[in-house]
């Protein structure tokens, strides 16, 4: 009895200290310098005691990673505040949206900031892919560029899927014409279709199959891979570079200058994305009425390259593009094995220029392309040739052999094979872009329109 | 590169106050922002009005007898306040007429009779307005009439006498040759569109439709009625009341708890023949409508080439002959009675 009060007592009285040993855990042992603090934090799960010099210049990664990690979180936090109100039933889903809309405080806000969140994440994922690319930074961590293309695969899979929930026209008929790309996919293409619509078309099961793979299959996928990805990186030594000393590779702690530099990054992330959301709303158009399709019938802008590609072919857009794209970018660090010019910006000065000449030459066979099919058209210039020709000659096999040339031509003339690959991928992106850029300006009946010019009237 | 380490920390946490410092800035804006809607200025201008002392805004809301939430109340707070009757206020803010009494007791709300988007709070939306991208816009009188076919069959009861004449005109004039209303579905498109699922079209885009139909569909074979109804521009908005009655939205199922009121039920399974070919209804009788009216149609419009001769029934006009079928399923409703 005495004994349990005293002891009682003694915890009471040495409460303060107990609190901050417990809440703090190791302080008594490794006291209080700049190094045992880090070591006993958290971050140290992610960063090295001592990183160089070089790790904290802005101009190394432009923190496009950190960027991307931060519209990742912002994106779960938002996305755990809409799920209070939105309700993934087809017919829910759009009353629901107008709620958060109107009545809920701040919903407008939230949503926006859930909508940009989403597009810088995707932005940042595809700089960094093509900083990493740049810089060689996959030599030796062949595994963590996997992951990262993993990451990219899911960050997409979640924009596409976010992209159904709001149940409006734009969303609906997005998702259905993105869905029927899915027709042109052989063996596999129907199975697809069925196991991500729960059926044919997009309804209820749609609906709630994009939903749990929104809030809950992907981003549980995405937590892992970010957890692995990370992890890589510090087992891998930090950040790519280039063996040798030099001011640059001096070591400095990490914190507070790496640590504070990243927080400073996600801070100002958050702050420019609020300022953007404040600004421009997410929209929410008519809702769904599957008697009226919407004209053009748009994939989301993220798809629109395809969709221009589906339009020239529909094989070569929906199936061969994207599989060519995804293998070459899984094989990208086993087909280059180059160690000179890692961690630079497009390596040595020769790749770099072999790089830059196949950009240029990527706008001008792209503007040849276009001007040439949409001036003569399939119509003219090759229904001569017979029905098979327009799936194979077109603007987007033409992208495929001025990159499989710009990767030969810089090859040979460089004798190195990152510049080779490089410049393959430089092509592919910036037509990609290129055609993203004409999928944006096509009207009613996919019809180019420039930006200044106004569709007709649709009713 | 020489870095000063204990300058680079200040530099740092100097960069963390200052990032903190706007991101307050602009969630206060967004704060600030989010309280000067337009619902709330226009609380406060109506109790300002009133003279009626209230410090804090809230949003109105209350499902309708369907169960679809609505906020109209939010903005209109003088629709159901009658001892405001006398006051000069603002269109806005105005007591509802007691006519309807009935309706906004059985708790039949705003919606289902004046249109628009009940959800939404920004008058653009709410209202349906042209370019706020939402269907089923604001209806204003003569229009409104057309709502009352949400739940009553047209002529079921009194004060809709310009949707019976719509109804009428619709058969008169023939439009229901092309646009049957009785068969299902897209696949039986005898000539023009299903007029049962265009969904809720603006009176604009209908008005063009009757008078102008190649302007809103390319290539349409349709006569335009603009000459008849240049003589007959009331007819016209009956049409046009009539057509907004097909083509709106019905209000769901309203019971009023049980007790059915008479002439309510859903206007496409009563009036329009509902899928799989159950029901029919009022309209069928179009086709002894056609029989009897052979003359006054304009077959010509249709069939330049194959006049019916007069006199000889309806067997003769293909598209009769092709609905055969759906008059057995009409007739055992209410065999004889006038069309309307």
């Amino acid at each position: 009895m005495k004994g349990f009060f005293s002891a009682l007592w003694d915890n009471l009285s040495g409460l303060p200290g107990n609190l901050r040993r417990g809440l703090r855990p190791g302080v008594a042992d490794s006291g209080n310098s700049a190094a045992s603090r880090l070591r006993r934090s958290f971050v140290y799960h992610i960063h090295p005691l001592r990183v160089t010099r070089r790790a904290l210049r802005a101009s190394t990664t432009l923190g496009l990673g950190v960027v991307s990690l931060t519209a990742f979180l912002i994106l779960g936090v938002t996305g755990v505040l809409l799920m209070i109100y939105y309700q993934p039933g087809t017919q829910q889903a759009y009353a629901s949206m107008q709620d958060i809309q109107y009545a809920v405080a701040l919903g407008p806000f939230v949503r926006a900031l859930h909508r940009w969140a989403a597009y810088a994440m995707l932005v940042s994922i595809l700089l960094h892919l093509l900083r990493v690319a740049s810089m060689g930074a996959y030599r030796g961590r062949e595994l963590n560029w996997l992951v990262g293309l993993g990451l990219g695969g899911l960050a997409l899979g979640l924009a596409f899927t976010g992209y159904l929930l709001p149940w409006d026209q734009r969303s609906y008929w997005a998702v259905r014409v993105s869905a029927s790309m899915l027709d042109s996919v052989p063996l596999f293409g129907l199975a697809l279709k069925n196991l991500m619509l729960g059926g044919q078309t997009v309804g209820q099961a749609a609906l709630l199959r994009f939903y749990m793979l929104h809030v809950a299959m992907l981003p549980a996928g995405m937590l892992a891979l970010i957890a692995i990805h990370l992890w890589r990186i510090r087992r891998d030594g930090g950040l790519a570079k280039e063996a040798g000393e030099g001011e640059d590779n001096e070591l400095v702690p990490a914190w507070p200058h790496l640590v504070l530099r990243e927080t400073l990054l996600m801070l100002w992330v958050l702050v420019a994305l609020s300022a953007i959301a404040a600004l421009v709303s997410a929209p929410l158009g008519a809702p769904v009425d599957v008697h009226i399709p919407a004209n053009p019938e748009k994939a989301p802008w993220y798809f629109l390259w395809a969709q221009e590609l589906v339009s020239y072919s529909a094989r070569l857009g929906a199936f061969v593009i994207p599989a060519l794209l995804v293998l070459g970018l899984v094989g990208l660090p086993f087909l280059d094995r180059e160690d000179k010019g890692v961690g630079r910006w497009f390596g040595t000065p020769a790749c770099r220029l072999a790089v830059l000449l196949s950009g240029l030459g990527a706008i001008g066979a792209l503007l040849a392309f276009e001007v040439l099919y949409m001036q003569a058209g399939p119509g003219v210039f090759f229904k001569a040739l017979g029905t098979l020709w327009p799936d194979i000659v077109n603007p987007g096999s033409g992208m495929i052999v001025v990159a499989f040339i710009a990767a030969i031509s810089s090859g040979i003339a460089t004798g190195s094979t990152r510049a080779a690959f490089l410049s393959g991928l430089v092509v592919m992106l910036v037509m990609l872009l290129g055609f993203t850029l004409i999928g944006v300006c096509r009207g009613p009946d996919w019809v180019f329109y420039w930006p200044w010019e106004g569709w007709p009237g649709v009713s | 590169m020489s870095l000063d380490l204990i300058k680079d920390t200040r530099r740092l946490r100097v960069g963390l106050l200052v990032g903190a410092l706007v991101l307050l800035a602009v969630l206060a804006t967004v704060w600030l922002q989010s309280t000067r809607s337009e619902w709330q200025k226009r609380q406060k201008t109506f109790f300002s009005l009133t003279g009626e002392l209230r410090h804090s805004t809230e949003i109105l809301q209350s499902p309708n007898c369907t169960g679809r939430m609505e906020r109209c109340a939010t903005c209109h707070l003088g629709a159901r306040r009658f001892d405001l009757q006398g006051k000069n206020l603002p269109k806005v803010y105005r007591s509802h007429s007691r006519s309807m009494l009935g309706h906004l007791e059985r708790g039949t709300g705003c919606v289902s009779c004046h249109g628009g988007s009940g959800r939404a709070l920004d008058s653009r939306l709410s209202h349906a307005l042209p370019g706020g991208d939402q269907p089923d816009p604001l209806l204003d009188q003569p229009y409104i009439q057309a709502s009352c076919a949400r739940c009553h069959i047209p002529g079921a009861r009194e004060g809709m006498p310009r949707l019976v004449a719509g109804a009428e005109s619709y058969l008169r004039l023939g439009c229901l040759i092309c646009h049957p209303l009785a068969s299902g579905g897209r696949g039986s498109w005898d000539f023009g569109p299903d007029l049962r699922a265009t969904g809720r079209k603006s009176l604009a885009y209908l008005k063009t439709s009757l008078v102008d139909p190649a302007a809103n569909f390319p290539g349409s074979t349709m006569p335009s009625f603009k000459n008849h109804f240049s003589d007959e521009p009331g007819e016209l908005q009956d049409v046009l009341i009539f057509l907004l009655s097909l083509s709106i939205q019905d209000a769901g199922d309203c019971s009023h708890g049980g007790k059915l009121v008479s002439g309510v039920g859903k206007p496409c399974a009563d009036c329009h023949a509902g899928a799989a070919g159950k029901a029919g209804g009022r309209f069928a009788h179009g086709c002894v409508y056609i029989v009897e009216h052979k003359d006054e149609l304009n077959c010509a419009a249709c069939h330049p080439k194959q006049v019916p001769a007069p006199g000889m029934g309806g067997g003769l006009c293909p598209v009769v002959e092709r609905h055969r079928a759906n008059c057995a399923v009409c007739h055992e409703m209410s065999e004889g009675s006038s069309p309307g």
